[in-house]
């Protein structure tokens, strides 16, 4: 069929500047689609650089808009610098039954959520990939980590990665830059848990800010504060990498403001043909043909396409065919915010704010079933010593008092647990067709719900984390005891299982629709289970797979 | 799970002493519409009290006492007009008179016991102790983001560029914009 690009990625998020790389670099002609407005790269990061002072709320969110525009949004945490890369929730909404009140936290601008992501980079592994199969929960993973192995390298070698090989079996190593390791605080409760546990460890975190250059982009400088966008290049986003990387090619063609509402399928070739865009500025619809389409919008964005794409083959959708179609989503279940403090250390301090903290790798359940619930929790922080924030919660006026918080407070430590969320057909995302959004297109509806499964994890992960924090010899100081409402650890993912049978899948394992294998989903939509650990690594490498692949069935005639 | 997200050296510290900043900007127009607030004194004297000038200004030369002011007006947080009240009527009773007509070293005294005992365990609320602890974490918040707070009395270090663990001894002074780039 004649069209006008060889492939149109939709999406320039994490994993659309991903696939616009890696088309372009194989020689397809790609028009990549963006449905926010440009972020320059630099010169759009208005606030990278603006002291506290300066921000009209001394860097906390505006109030009224805590309660109003980013009542979703600021599940994220944000604050006076990062609130303008958030959307309007009063303006991009969404639907989410009370029993679920998911948090659908989205960044709509070039680069998507790569701009404000967390960075930390883990690798699927195979015991992870293994579970659905096991525990007979979702659809079971069709590929092997060895298969997937290689592209997690490629990944990592171009984005850059620090971090340590650790050796440790639940969590696979990578190829990393020097790892930014860690610090006193850290080095002390890493140390506490080797002693106790022969099962559990304390590793530096791996995230995507680099302690090495990689072209033009400079190592981080240890600022912490990557959300606001980086002039260094520093830490990965589709800006800093894999853009410039498209368009060093000459092959790429951008355009934001572009909306994609649905595709364009050919029920005789069972193919799809192009993508309906519609431009947010003006409201006008065209329609951009292509013979490779790759679905990079985010995991509810890509389903909510896909299910918009009705026609007479596709009733319910394309894709849909075997009725798991936005079913089985999914969420990480952060839960259990801990705070403590780590004594004995009081002369030690660090210069430099390293982003990459601390990861304890998942324990429970890796041996054999040994609780009441199945799969299991890693988790995450990172130690600091305290501020003059906590002079607030202590007595004291006067030049004494000045004088005590010139000097660094306690060391604490921050802690939280990161639970695997069961597939269940239950949860899921929809679209509802008697409400509309302001550009008329139905409203995407999520029911994502935490199960027993996932409570009674997080209450394991809870009296854990306490203990070992006790451990430390120091007192917790402040104690969450909540789940987090699902889609605010902005892991979501699912909707689009990959699978050998078509009956039990909507894609197969090479992330292509069984009803239309033109067409790839890369995006979190995908996934089969969660694991524990941060999904946007794996995003990148089933992306980078996906579109080699994809150019040899090209080149083959098979598509 | 991110960094820029959680992993905050105090995320109860933060949570409490900086809900009270969420909705107190301090503008141009907002300082000059305070000046003539008959309620600046005392809260700046307040101010003064928690944060003395020093070799660095103290709260009232960085209009802390304003910011105060907005906070307990736009109820920020939970902050609200009738703890100044509160506390403006507790110090009133220990001096046995108009608290701002005692001596200064009066005032420093008074307020001081005030804080010993907010701090001594948990206020009830509705109590002038429990006014006094939100309070006082609006004038920390109101002088620590201020830029004398935040870039002279602490030592502000926007770009470190350098990562390293140190030892440091009884005269390293803190960072302003620890933990959390800069934000509060």
């Amino acid at each position: 069929m004649s069209a006008e690009f060889d492939a149109i990625v939709c999406g320039s998020g994490i994993t659309g500047g991903w696939a616009a790389k890696e088309l372009t670099e194989r020689g397809l002609k790609v028009l990549m689609l963006e449905r926010g407005p440009n972020l320059e790269h630099r010169t759009d990061y208005k606030t990278e650089f603006t002291p506290v002072w300066e921000l009209p709320y001394r860097g906390l969110l505006d109030p009224k808009a805590s309660a109003t525009t980013k009542r979703h949004q600021k599940r994220a945490f944000l604050d006076g610098w990062t609130q303008g890369m958030f959307v309007d929730d009063d303006v991009d909404v969404y639907e989410s039954p009370p029993e679920s009140d998911f948090q659908w936290i989205r960044g709509y601008h070039l680069g998507g959520r790569s701009v404000m992501w967390g960075r930390h980079c883990y690798r699927l592994s195979q015991d992870n990939l293994d579970a659905n199969g096991r525990d007979g929960h979702g659809t079971p993973w069709p590929v092997k980590y060895s298969e997937i192995a290689k592209w997690y390298d490629h990944v990592e070698e171009f984005i850059g990665v620090n971090g340590a090989v650790d050796n440790w079996p639940t969590l696979p190593d990578g190829r990393y830059q020097p790892s930014m390791g860690f610090n006193a605080g850290e080095q002390l409760f890493a140390d506490v848990i080797r002693r106790h546990y022969a099962d559990r460890r304390v590793l530096p975190g791996r995230t995507a800010n680099l302690t090495q250059p990689i072209g033009d982009r400079t190592i981080c400088q240890n600022r912490s504060q990557c959300a606001r966008g980086c002039s260094f290049g520093a830490y990965f986003s589709t800006q800093s990498s894999t853009l410039p990387a498209a368009r060093r090619t000459g092959r790429l063609t951008l355009l934001t403001d572009s909306i994609v509402e649905s595709l364009e399928f050919d029920a005789a070739s069972q193919r799809a043909t192009g993508v309906k865009v519609l431009d947010a500025r003006t409201g006008t619809r065209s329609v951009r043909t292509a013979r490779l389409i790759f679905l990079c919008t985010g995991s509810v964005n890509s389903l909510s396409v896909l299910l918009r794409t009705v026609s007479e083959a596709t009733p319910s959708g394309l894709g849909n065919s075997s009725g798991l179609l936005g079913r089985q989503f999914m969420d990480h279940c952060f839960s259990n915010m801990m705070l403590a403090t780590l004594p004995g250390i009081d002369d030690r301090m660090y210069l430099g704010r390293k982003p990459n903290g601390i990861i304890m790798p998942r324990f429970v359940n890796v041996s054999g079933q040994q609780t009441d619930f199945l799969r299991g929790y890693s988790y995450q922080g990172a130690a600091r010593r305290s501020n003059w924030t906590s002079a607030a919660h202590r007595a004291g006026v006067g030049r004494a008092f000045k004088e005590s918080i010139r000097r660094p407070g306690p060391w604490v430590i921050l802690f939280a647990a990161s639970g695997e969320c069961l597939p269940r057909k239950e949860n899921r995302v929809t679209v509802n067709y008697d409400r509309h959004d302001r550009y008329g297109l139905p409203l995407t509806r999520v029911d994502l719900r935490w199960s027993d499964n996932e409570r009674k994890a997080a209450a394991h992960a809870r009296q854990e984390m306490r203990h070992m924090l006790l451990l430390a010899g120091g007192q917790i100081i402040s104690d969450e005891n909540a789940m987090w409402l699902p889609g605010a650890a902005i892991h979501e993912m699912g909707g689009a299982p990959m699978g050998d049978d078509p009956a039990g899948s909507v894609t197969n394992r090479w992330n292509q629709l069984h009803d239309a294998p033109n067409v790839f989903v890369t995006d979190g939509a995908f996934m089969n289970s969660t694991g524990d650990r941060n999904p946007s690594l794996t995003y990148m490498a089933f992306t980078a797979r996906a579109c080699a692949h994809s150019v040899e069935l090209l080149q083959a005639g098979r598509l | 799970m991110t960094t820029r997200r959680q992993l905050l050296g105090e995320c109860t510290a933060i949570v409490a002493a900086l809900a009270l900043a969420r909705t107190v900007p301090v503008t141009v127009a907002e300082a000059v519409s305070r000046k003539a607030d008959p309620r600046l004194p005392f809260a700046q004297r307040l101010a003064d009290i928690v944060i003395p000038r020093t070799d660095t200004p103290g709260g009232a030369d960085v209009d802390t006492g304003i910011f105060l002011l907005m906070a307990i007006d736009q109820q920020v947080g939970s902050m609200r007009p009738d703890q100044l009240e509160r506390v403006r009527g507790t110090l009133d009773a220990a001096n046995g008179g108009d608290f701002m007509k005692a001596p200064a070293a009066r005032q420093e005294a008074l307020l001081a016991k005030l804080d010993e005992r907010a701090f001594s365990g948990t206020p009830k609320a509705g109590t002038p102790e429990e006014g006094w602890t939100h309070l006082k974490a609006a004038i920390l918040v109101g002088y620590y983001t201020s830029e004398a707070g935040a870039s002279k009395e602490l030592r502000y270090d926007p770009v470190p560029g350098t990562r390293k663990n140190i030892t440091i001894g009884p005269d390293f002074r803190m960072f302003s914009n620890e933990g959390f780039g800069g934000s509060l």
